[in-house]
């Protein structure tokens, strides 16, 4: 019994000084091993308890019990502080993760999404493909814009030949003929695209820009239509609250015509010019006029894109400033 | 054009505000690009006065101090105008009177004397470009202390209004009074005509030799007019519509050219040599000193006004000076004809110059008008400059029917999608002046005859226009139709889809402009004859229709390094274009073009780098991932690139990859390397995406560490792989490239990590063994050296 009681002391009296210094989990299996492996130093100790005199046998289990206890916990004890201080030292959480560098989409593309996805949701066919060099007869001649007409005044013209034949078109009408001249009514096409003027490059005009236009012909489409459609089209842009306002106005392809401005941010901005397409465009792509009728309208969408996103100069869309795109 | 309020309120008869008449011309269609109240900063601080003391300024030679009873008592101004004198009437304009050019007057000392305010001139009200002294108003006329404004014509509201090409009729106030007319249904009061031709006078004689370039010459002589300043009213309107008062014939041609909308012009008779005006295109080799002072070279595309002798002036565009109405001008020939708009419009391109008058012709006259202006222009000019007015002669050839048009209700009603009553559709109609009969007793067939004026209304369209737009847009309901048997799709390309494969991969679109400078563009080209040119350029930097995208990205680099944006990681999609001669239009080819430069920020866990061509050629394995398809890159000369290479799909070229020359660089102003490929999405094929089995069993890896000489490219030793892939290699990668010690000098190894994988099984070490060895004999079958296996003699030598 009195070496069961000094071996105890002595166990303690050793373990707590092991235990103090165990700063890994790797000594602290060790010594977990050391004192209840199948040879343990505590394993042993039970081991002497069936040599003790019956009487005492119950106080040899307390005490020998109350040891094994003690030693576990504290082990678990030590074990959690390890792995507790483990873990915060390991690595600092609040750190930026490793640089990335992150892909971006031009405000115009966005823009254009956007459009297309409208476009298609009111049943209009979208063409990305037409030539951006175009001849003076799909241009201007089959759109009803003959030679020497003030009204070619309408669209400072880019030429590449010296006879004026062939030139940088100027609007996305081209597409309208090109697309009557291959199909047969009725259709309903939406054509964004690139479109050039013999502009200066400043806040406002581009050489080069985007436009984008609609042309709807079937049987008794009508001007109610055609504002039907645009007023959806701008909600869906602008907002369900959106107001649009109709004026007459003159474009040698349709008639009547009208210029469109939409109430935005506190005021009237002119946006997109529209009408029903002229009887002589659909003699140009041998259409009966008696029997077929349709609108058509054109925007600016490099504009549109500077509305919706606040841009007040158009330079900022074609110089490339990465942080500017970055912001997109 | 410019349009006073007043003025058109005197012509037809409205309700409307100034603020309203806005509203109702754009409704109308016609822009107000601006509108603004005259005597903004002049109402109630300017007002006539009566000079009642004039003296000396004690401290000036020529300064005036006068004392000016302003109506409710006397105040003193400095003044230094000269010809002041006690008892004349003038215009003062009180402390706190701003004037049209921005001056604000205010109550100052001059040279020690107070001065409150000042007398004005015309040139300060704006009435005129210069004034001798100050406006003196006409004694008894006006009271000390009266509102001068109405006189001066500057109680009034200015449009600055812009009329679409079409309507020529708009350009002159009584053509715009129609129109307003038609939405007031007021009356129209067109200024009368009083004039008594006298036939002794006689005619001029007229000779057209193209009647199709000038259909109508209305000539008319004066005799004996007195050349001298125009009233009043006339020079104040004539200068608030931005026209320079000259004197009272040429202010009258003015005057009615903005009245009707028809140009007309004056000659000095006696400045005509021979006997008669003919209408001819120039000879070549003529030129003419026109009126603004300027000798223009003729060429037989120009119509012109000629006497016996020599041209006197450019047909419906300039007089010449030499034969212009000046104070000598005793006699005088009106002009009023009609010219062809494209014949005008050729001189006025080839001329570069553009008047009230070409303006008014290129968007068609009105050949009914001709005799009309003459009858104003001789009655103004009698009352105003006197003299005896001859009879016109009126030349023309057969003068074109009236248009008269069907329009049907169910057109109208289709066209329109909304039902408008007959009576309104009549009522509209009548009210712009046609005469409407109906045809069929209810409306539903209505022939229209439209005046002469109206000359953009050809057709049945035109007229349903004008309905509607008299009616009003706003007052057509919107409809929307169910899209019907037409169904909205996009069908993408991969111009679509490669836009994904950039953005995966870390790239930032750019959009750039499609010109380039021929400077920029020769780099790009093997021969200059495949560019595209603009032959009237914005700009020389502008002028070349790029024949790739790289130009424009290396723009777009040079700009973001120069301003402190040190990674570049740009990406295009667009055209590049090819000449093919002037008979067939442009190639125009869809690329994607990528740029790569800079430097990739370091941060605390890597270091910062340069971004090198690796970095670059992640946007090739982009497109493969995201296309499912394999791309070559091989070695070729390229000349704006080192090393450089094509891209190749298939076998077949489809881009170009490599690094930028240096001489390239420095050209767009960039000191670091740049690393650039150009793509053509025409030629890749839509990414089509099928399930296949994921491999149930793992695969087995190998390394192979091949031995070459330091200038093989890798390409040769995938080529070879890909050509003896045995039938379970399922990937292999480059892992290890090495140079150095152990090796010989001028060799590299080159370690690559091979996957062998059996869809079914798991293969035997056996089986992967059988297939390692035959790759490596076909290796070594075509030269290569495998370490630890044929290198013996390498590693000896």
């Amino acid at each position: 019994m009195e070496e069961i009681r000094s071996k105890v002391e002595q166990i303690r009296k050793e373990f707590n000084q092991i235990i103090a210094e165990v700063s890994d989990l790797d000594a602290l299996e060790r010594l977990r091993i050391r004192y209840f492996g199948r040879k343990g130093e505590v394993t042993e100790l039970f081991k002497l308890l069936k040599s003790v005199p019956a009487e005492q046998k119950k106080e040899a289990g307390r005490l020998l019990n109350e040891l094994k206890n003690e030693v576990r916990e504290a082990i678990a004890a030590r074990r959690q502080e390890i792995e507790a201080s483990f873990e915060r030292e390991a690595y600092d959480i609040t750190l930026p993760g490793r640089p990335i560098s992150t892909g971006h989409k031009h405000p115009l593309t966005q823009v254009f999404e956007e459009l297309n996805e409208i476009a298609i949701g009111l049943g209009f066919e979208v063409i990305t493909k037409s030539p951006e060099i175009e001849t003076d007869y799909y241009n201007f001649e089959a759109l009803n814009i003959p030679a020497h007409h003030p009204a070619r005044d309408m669209w400072s013209t880019l030429f590449v030949t010296d006879d004026h034949k062939m030139l940088l078109r100027t609007h996305t009408s081209p597409v309208q003929i090109r697309t009557m001249e291959k199909r047969q009514p009725p259709l309903r096409i939406f054509v964004p695209g690139r479109v050039y003027r013999l502009d200066p490059f400043d806040q406002t005009h581009a050489p080069a820009f985007y436009q984008a236009e609609g042309l709807y012909v079937d049987r008794n489409v009508s001007f109610a239509d055609l504002k039907g459609t645009l007023e959806l089209f701008a909600k869906e842009l602008f907002g369900p609250k959106t107001k649009l306002k109709f004026v007459p106005s003159f474009f040698p392809f349709t008639e009547p015509s009208a210029e469109v401005s939409v109430y935005y941010n506190g005021e009237w901005l002119e946006i997109l010019g529209c009408g029903m397409v002229h009887p002589k465009v659909f003699e140009a792509v041998g259409y009966d006029p008696e029997e077929w009728s349709g609108f058509a309208f054109g925007f600016g969408v490099d504009r549109m894109a500077m509305i919706k996103f606040g841009i007040k100069d158009i330079r900022l869309l074609y110089e490339s400033d990465i942080r500017f795109l970055k912001e997109f | 054009m410019k349009v006073l309020y007043n003025w058109l309120k005197e012509i037809v008869d409205f309700d409307y505000t100034p603020d309203e008449l806005v509203g109702v011309m754009e409704s109308l269609g016609i822009e107000v690009e601006d509108f603004k109240y005259l005597a903004d900063g002049l109402k109630s601080k300017v007002r006539v006065a009566r000079i009642v003391k004039l003296s000396d300024h004690p401290n000036s030679d020529h300064l005036k101090i006068a004392v000016l009873n302003v109506g409710d008592g006397e105040v003193t101004v400095v003044s230094g105008a000269p010809g002041l004198y006690e008892g004349a009437t003038v215009i003062w304009g009180a402390p706190g009177a701003l004037l049209p050019n921005g001056m604000k007057l205010e109550k100052r000392v001059i040279r020690g004397v107070e001065s409150n305010g000042m007398p004005l001139s015309e040139e300060e009200l704006g009435l005129a470009d210069k004034s001798e002294t100050v406006i003196f108003l006409q004694d008894g006329k006006f009271e000390p202390g009266d509102d001068p404004l109405p006189y001066l014509g500057l109680d009034d509201y200015l449009y600055d209004i812009h009329i679409t090409p079409n309507r020529g009729d708009l350009l002159g106030m009584i053509g715009l009074a129609y129109d307003i007319k038609a939405k007031s249904g007021g009356e129209m009061h067109i200024p009368e005509i009083h004039v008594d031709e006298e036939p002794g006078i006689g005619t001029y004689r007229v000779d057209i030799e193209n009647l199709e370039a000038c259909p109508r010459y209305v000539a008319r002589i004066v005799r004996d007019v007195k050349v001298q300043a125009s009233p009043d009213w006339l020079r104040y309107r004539l200068a608030l519509i931005g026209q320079r008062p000259i004197n009272n014939i040429v202010d009258v041609t003015n005057y009615v050219l903005f009245l009707t909308g028809h140009p007309i012009h004056a000659f000095d008779l006696d400045r005509l040599e021979g006997d008669r005006i003919v209408v001819r295109f120039a000879r070549k080799g003529e030129k003419l000193l026109c009126l603004d002072g300027v000798e223009r070279e003729l060429d037989p595309q120009i119509l012109v006004i000629a006497d016996d002798r020599k041209p006197v002036a450019i047909a419906g565009v300039i007089g010449g000076e030499e034969t212009g109405v000046t104070e000598e001008t005793r006699n005088i020939l009106i002009e009023s004809a009609m010219f062809d708009q494209a014949t005008i419009r050729r001189a006025v391109t080839g001329l570069k110059v553009t008047t009230e008058s070409s303006y008014r012709f290129e968007r068609k006259a009105d050949i009914n008008a001709a005799p009309l202006a003459s009858l104003y222009a001789a009655s103004m000019v009698k009352e105003f400059a006197g003299g005896r007015v001859g009879p016109a002669n009126d030349v023309h050839g057969e003068l074109p029917k009236p248009v008269t048009i069907t329009l049907r209700q169910s057109y109208l009603d289709r066209l329109l999608g909304h039902h408008i009553d007959p009576r309104t559709v009549v009522s509209i109609l009548e009210g712009l002046g046609f005469q409407v009969e109906d045809k069929s007793g209810d409306g539903k067939k209505l022939s229209v005859t439209v005046p002469s004026r109206r000359r953009d209304i050809s057709i049945e369209a035109d007229l349903v226009e004008e309905v509607a737009r008299i009616y009003g847009y706003d007052n057509i309901p919107s409809r929307l139709e169910s899209p019907g048997s037409l169904v909205g799709k996009w069908e993408r390309t991969p111009f679509e889809a490669v836009l994904d494969a950039m953005l995966m991969a870390g790239f930032i679109e750019s959009k750039t402009i499609e010109f380039i400078s021929p400077e920029d563009a020769k780099y790009f080209v093997e021969s200059e004859d495949d560019l595209v040119r603009i032959i009237n350029p914005v700009n020389d930097l502008y002028s070349i229709v790029r024949p790739s995208l790289i130009p424009s990205l290396l723009q777009a680099t040079s700009i973001n390094l120069r301003r402190g944006n040190r990674e570049v990681r740009l990406f295009e999609r667009g055209k590049k274009f090819k000449w093919r001669g002037p008979n067939e239009l442009p190639e125009e080819t869809e690329v994607l073009s990528v740029v790569v430069a800079g430097t990739k920020e370091g941060s605390w866990i890597e270091k910062e780098r340069q971004l090198d061509f690796y970095d670059l050629k992640v946007a090739l394995h982009a497109i493969e991932e995201h296309f499912r398809i394999r791309m070559e890159t091989k070695p070729h000369d390229i000349k704006f690139m080192y090393p450089g290479g094509v891209v190749l799909h298939n076998g077949k070229q489809i881009g170009i990859i490599g690094e930028i020359k240096r001489d390239v660089l420095k050209h767009f102003d960039i000191k670091v390397p740049v690393f650039a490929l150009e793509v053509e999405l025409t030629e890749l094929p839509m990414p089509m995406r099928r399930y296949t089995q994921i491999p149930k069993f793992p695969p087995v890896k190998r390394d192979i560490s091949i031995l070459v000489d330091r200038d093989v490219h890798y390409g040769e030793i995938e080529k070879a792989i890909e050509e003896l892939r045995p039938e379970y290699l399922s990937d292999f990668r480059v892992v290890d490239l090495y140079e150095g010690k152990p090796l010989p000098k001028g060799k590299k190894s080159v370690t690559i990590s091979l996957s062998f994988q059996h869809p079914e099984k798991t293969l035997r070490d056996t089986e992967v063994d059988a297939m390692f060895d035959r790759l490596v004999r076909g290796l070594i079958d075509r030269g290569f050296i495998i370490r630890g296996i044929n290198d013996e003699g390498v590693k000896r030598a």
